[in-house]
């Protein structure tokens, strides 16, 4: 697909989202209070990215997610700029921005460079790797959306990944990455209109550029993760609350309730948004009414995905309710899998005991690093909030601060934070990214007044030149791997086999194998690159090919991948017989040894690749240390057989 | 609504100076481990 193509489809994208979003909010007279171009563009362009993946739901189950459908309703949803054709202004001339916008610009500038160098960039994130792009290229490839038997990364609530899919679709590849750092510009635009709420324009933009500079953003901004993502449908219901609240109407309650629906369709954790954001709709006289339309409207915009894994396993949010709701085993999940795999999941993601004194304590476990598990450093938040801590109590503790827009901002942040940490699902800081800059709009409003009051101006600027100095150096460290392929002229290929271990063997087999194969593999980051078919057989979440490190039976192993259609195997690293100081996969490893020794697998390629522990840091790498990757076809008459 | 005394800005001048420093300084600290490496990198 040539670059004019998926230009054009990015430029179509995200008029079709403008425009979905446009005719929402003028049905719901939104036009009475949404004024500024800037406030229009980013609520309808949150908005209608919500509405584009809902409607391509039911496209994608239709069968029809293919490329003529899609330009079709981003054609369609254009039609709705219409509507907004009043609303964007434009910026009069002779305005001169003071030196701080200036500054302020030009590190939004040095941002978006940073970002485009990732935007052009093939994707080279894991988990986008895994999941986030390799889902919506296989809804693509077979122009439906089908059922993926997989907690965390497969069986979750997809809306984003189907506007992904439209983006693929219609643009290829291009258009898919440069999507997702569209869209996290889309949040970095919405704290400046929330900001605008409280604070000045120069400060609103401080806030925003702070903001498309933290780790947490900068780690999944522009691949595909959808947390910053969720930030902006955060942000929109925050947006829409203070609305409701300030005119005490119902429709702009209806709107937050339908982002907070979007949220709840992208990913899990909208439920506890939801519940926190239904808790403040309910705090007023008329509790039952503002309930129920709030309710209504997240009911309407966040089910499908739910109710796609309650048709296809019985569980709408699997795998958490499975033993609860008693059902029974299947090929899919069986309740001691379900043990193991929450046991592992529990041992991961939770570090820290679920205590008062923890959950007290997380914010400096996880701004200073102090318990790895929770990433704070790489993907955390930053440290901006704790350099504004001091200004933003004393701001709290003046009544005439504690408006209701800044207790709506805070409050959102507090219920889901506390609730997600009791919770006891992952811990890991990033997940807190969807409700991170509500909390930094409060704070930024609190302290800014705190430090006007005080006579603390000077060291408030400081905090937050720091803070965004410290951010930006990331931001160059992280954007050098992708500046090295984006003005180095570098290949593909070469690009990913820097990145991505094994990647030679995906080669090979997209060559030698055909539309009729289907290769199993280990390395969950393997599967975007496959242009064949491919199962994750991952081995701790899924059990349709049982490969869990303690797998021994080889009847069983070879019957289920067989099963599942399987004709060839790709194995890495410690998944092989290579010598490990690792002794739990020690049984899996001796298995696949004998199956190859037998025959039952016949080795075809084997590849020697460098071992990659970092993109970003790639002086990391070993000269020495190389990882093995053998691909090897399944030969069922040399098989054992189940009696 | 009244102001702060002089005396009250300049001690809230003090310590948010040394709270600014004392946070940044346990932010890099926190990076230890990582800094030798991001040296490494910056002079490769």
């Amino acid at each position: 697909m040539s670059t004019l193509v998926s230009v054009l489809a990015l430029f179509l994208l995200i008029a079709a989202c403008i425009g979905f979003g446009s005719t929402l909010l003028t049905a719901f007279r939104a036009r009475n209070y949404i004024v500024s171009p800037a406030a229009w563009m980013g609520l309808s362009f949150v908005v209608g990215i919500g509405v584009l993946g809902w409607l391509l739901y039911f496209l994608g189950i239709a069968g029809a997610l293919n490329g003529p459908v899609c330009w079709g309703l981003l054609l369609a949803g254009s039609g709705g700029l219409l509507f907004a054709r009043d609303r964007f202004g434009v910026i009069p001339a002779g305005i001169r921005p003071s030196a701080m916008g200036t500054l302020l610009i030009a590190a939004l500038a040095v941002i978006l460079v940073f970002d485009l160098l990732e935007g052009v960039s093939p994707p080279a994130d894991a988990d986008s790797l895994a999941y986030h792009f390799a889902i919506p290229k296989q809804f693509v490839a077979n122009g439906t959306v089908t059922f993926i038997p997989r907690p965390a990364s497969g069986a979750i609530p997809l809306l984003l990944h189907m506007t992904y899919a439209a983006a693929l679709a219609t643009g290829g590849e291009l258009t898919m990455t440069l999507w997702t750092m569209v869209t996290g510009w889309g949040a970095g635009l919405l704290v400046y209109v929330l900001a605008r709420y409280f604070v000045c324009p120069r400060w609103a933009l401080a806030a925003a550029v702070l903001f498309l500079s933290t780790p947490a953003v900068l780690y999944g901004g522009g691949a595909g993760h959808v947390e910053i993502r969720c930030a902006a449908f955060a942000l929109a219901t925050a947006i829409f609350m203070i609305e409701a609240h300030r005119r005490n109407a119902l429709a702009p309650l209806f709107l937050a309730g339908l982002c907070t629906g979007f949220f709840v369709a992208s990913k899990y954790f909208g439920l506890i948004f939801a519940g926190s954001a239904g808790l403040i709709a309910l705090y007023h006289r008329q509790w039952f009414v503002r309930g129920l339309v709030f309710g209504v409207a997240v009911l309407l915009s966040g089910f499908q995905w739910y109710l796609w894994n309650w048709l296809h396993i019985g569980d709408p949010l699997f795998p958490t309710l499975f033993q609860a709701l008693g059902l029974p085993d299947t090929a899919y999940w069986t309740a001691e899998f379900d043990n193991y795999f929450s046991g592992l999941y529990q041992r991961t993601e939770n570090p820290l005991d679920r205590t008062l004194w923890n959950w007290l304590l997380y914010p400096v476990y996880a701004t200073f690093n102090v318990i790895r598990v929770l990433e704070g450093g790489r993907t955390g938040l930053g440290i901006l909030l704790f350099l504004l801590l001091p200004l933003a109590v004393a701001g709290f503790l003046r009544r005439e601060l504690r408006t209701p827009g800044v207790l709506i901002l805070l409050a959102l942040p507090f219920l889901f934070f506390t609730v997600w940490f009791f919770s006891g699902t992952t811990q890991r800081v990033r997940h807190l990214l969807p409700v991170y800059p509500l909390l930094l709009v409060a704070f930024m409003f609190l302290a800014l007044r705190t430090a006007e009051r005080l006579s603390l101006m000077r060291p408030f600027a400081v905090a937050v030149v720091v803070a965004l100095g410290v951010q930006i150096a990331g931001q160059a460290v992280f954007s050098f791997n992708f500046a090295r392929y984006v003005l180095g002229n570098e290949s593909r290929s070469a690009f990913y086999e820097r990145n991505v271990v094994a990647t030679q063997a995906v080669t090979w087999a997209n060559t030698h194998l055909t539309s009729d194969h289907k290769i199993a593999v280990m390395d969950r980051q393997l599967v975007y690159l496959f242009d064949v078919p491919v199962f994750m057989m991952h081995p701790h979440s899924q059990i349709l090919i049982d490969a869990r490190p303690t797998t021994t039976d080889q009847a069983t192993f070879i019957a289920q991948a067989r099963r599942t259609g399987v004709t060839h195997f790709l194995f890495t690293g410690e998944w092989l017989s290579a010598p490990s100081t690792d002794t739990t996969t020690e049984p899996f490893r001796r298995m696949i040894t004998h199956l190859l020794k037998t025959g039952c697998l016949s080795q075809v390629a084997t590849f020697r690749s460098p071992y990659i522990p970092s993109r970003t840091l790639h002086q990391l790498q070993s000269e020495t240390r190389h990882v093995l990757a053998v691909v090897a076809r399944l030969m069922p008459l040399k098989c054992p057989t189940k009696d | 609504m009244t102001q702060p005394s002089l005396r009250a800005r300049r001690m809230a001048q003090w310590f948010f100076w040394i709270w600014i420093v004392g946070v940044f300084g346990l932010y890099v600290l926190s990076f230890a481990p990582v800094l030798r490496i991001l040296g490494a990198f910056l002079t490769a």
